[in-house]
C-alpha cells in the first residue's frame, strides 16, 4: 500500500475514534436538553456551553465521514478491490455526511421554535433518527478501513483494465435503490400530511441519489483520466444490455401497474406523488442488481 | 451448441500465466477472462483471435464447438 493510502487510512482511523466519541457526547447532550426543551423549562446558562460542544463534535464527524469516504474510494482505485461491506460503508458515509447539514438546520430550528414557544418533538425525532444513520455508518467505515489496512500488506498484480468501479457502482445501485424503495414505502404508510409527504418523498429521493450519483461520476471520470483504463469491454456491454432489456419490460410493467393503482379507488392519498420515485427506484435496483449478477455469473 | 475452450490448458502451460495477466494481455477485464474459460461468455470473433495469437495457437486449438 502506498505512503499515502496508508497515512489516508490512519488518518481516516484516529478521526472515527474521535468521532466515535463525538457522536456519544451529542447524543447524552442531546438526551439532557431534550426533555427541558420539550418541556419548555427556563433556559440554562450551561446550555451555550453545551451548544459549543455538540457543534465542535458535528465537526469532528463531518471531518470522519469526508476523510474516510476519500479513503475508501482512493483505496478502491489504487488498490483495485472492492466489496459490499466498502461499497456499504461509502454509500452510508456520503447519505451520513448529508444528513450532518439536516443536523445542522434541525438543531437551529429547535432553538428558533423553542424561542417561539412551538413544540418540537418531530424535529427531535428526525435528530435521533439522523444519529442512527451516524452510529450505522460509523461502524460500517471502521470496519471497513480496519478490514482495509489488515488487507493491504498483499501485493497486487498490475491491472490494465479494471473493474472494480463498473461492479461498485452497481452495488452501489442496488444499495440505493433498495433504500428508495424501503424510503418511499415507509412514506406511503405513514400518517404524514400530503404536503409533509411530498417533501419528505423529494428530499428522500434526492438524498438516497446521491451515493449512486458520486460513484458513478467517479467512474465516468476515471474512464478518461486513468491510465488504467476502466472503459467497458465486450462482456461489460453484454451485460449492460442484457440488463437493460430486462429493465425495460420490469418498468414498462411496472408503470401500467403504477398507472393502474393511481385510477383505482385502492390509490391511498399522495400515490401521484410516490410512483414516480418507486419507479425509479425499482429501475436503479433492477437495472443495477441483474447487471451484477451477470457480471459476478461466471 | 456451445463454444469449449482450452484456456485454462493454455494458461497452464505458458507458466501457471494468472487470468489478470491474460486480461491485460488482450485488454479485457479479469471476470470476463473468467467467463469464457467457464463458457458462460462467448467472445467476439476479434477478442477470440487475439487470445489465439497471444497462446502463438491456430484458433482451433484455443477454442472448439461442443456439439450437443
Amino acid at each position: 500500500m502506498s505512503r499515502f493510502l496508508k497515512g489516508l487510512h490512519y488518518s481516516s482511523l484516529s478521526l472515527g475514534f474521535l468521532a466515535t466519541a463525538a457522536v456519544i457526547l451529542n447524543l447524552v447532550i442531546f438526551s439532557i436538553l431534550f426533555p427541558q426543551i420539550t418541556q419548555f423549562m427556563e433556559t440554562k446558562p450551561n446550555w451555550e456551553t453545551y451548544g459549543i460542544v455538540a457543534a465542535i463534535n458535528i465537526i469532528v464527524l463531518a471531518l470522519f465521514q469526508l476523510c474516510s469516504v476519500i479513503t475508501l474510494l482512493s483505496h478502491l482505485i489504487i488498490q483495485k478491490k472492492t466489496s459490499t461491506l466498502v461499497v456499504l460503508a461509502i454509500v452510508f458515509g456520503i447519505l451520513s455526511g448529508i444528513m450532518i447539514l439536516g443536523d445542522i438546520t434541525l438543531l437551529s430550528d429547535i432553538g428558533k421554535e423553542y424561542l417561539e414557544g412551538w413544540q418540537t418533538r418531530g424535529e427531535w425525532m428526525v435528530l435521533f433518527a439522523s444519529y442512527g444513520l451516524h452510529i450505522l455508518s460509523l461502524i460500517l467505515n471502521l470496519f471497513s478501513l480496519i478490514k482495509n489496512l489488515k488487507q493491504d500488506h498483499k501485493p497486487t498484480e498490475q491491472v490494465i483494465k479494471d473493474e472494480v468501479l463498473f461492479l461498485s457502482t452497481h452495488t452501489t445501485g442496488v444499495i440505493c435503490g433498495c433504500l428508495g424503495l424501503i424510503g418511499v414505502l415507509a412514506g406511503s404508510l405513514s400518517s404524514l400530511s400530503l404536503w409533509m409527504m411530498e417533501r419528505l418523498v423529494v428530499i428522500l429521493s434526492l438524498i438516497v441519489l446521491v451515493p449512486y450519483l458520486v460513484t458513478l461520476t467517479i467512474w465516468l471520470f476515471r474512464r478518461r483520466l486513468a491510465k488504467v483504463s476502466f472503459g467497458l469491454d465486450e462482456k461489460q456491454f453484454h451485460d449492460l444490455a442484457t440488463s437493460s432489456l430486462m429493465t425495460l419490460i420490469a418498468s414498462l410493467l411496472a408503470g401500467v401497474v403504477f398507472f393502474g393503482l393511481q385510477l383505482s379507488p385502492l390509490a391511498r392519498e399522495g400515490w401521484q406523488v410516490l410512483w414516480f420515485p418507486l419507479e425509479i427506484f425499482l429501475s436503479l435496483a433492477i437495472f443495477s442488481g441483474l447487471s451484477l449478477r451477470s457480471s459476478k455469473q461466471s | 451448441m456451445e463454444l469449449g475452450n482450452n484456456l485454462k490448458k493454455l494458461r497452464f502451460e505458458k507458466g501457471n500465466l494468472s487470468q489478470q495477466a491474460l486480461a491485460n494481455a488482450v485488454g479485457v477485464t479479469r471476470l470476463t477472462i473468467h467467463s469464457i474459460e467457464t463458457s458462460k461468455f462467448n467472445p467476439s470473433t476479434l477478442l477470440a483471435l487475439k487470445i489465439a495469437r497471444y497462446f502463438d495457437k491456430p484458433f482451433e486449438e484455443v477454442f472448439y464447438i461442443l456439439e450437443d
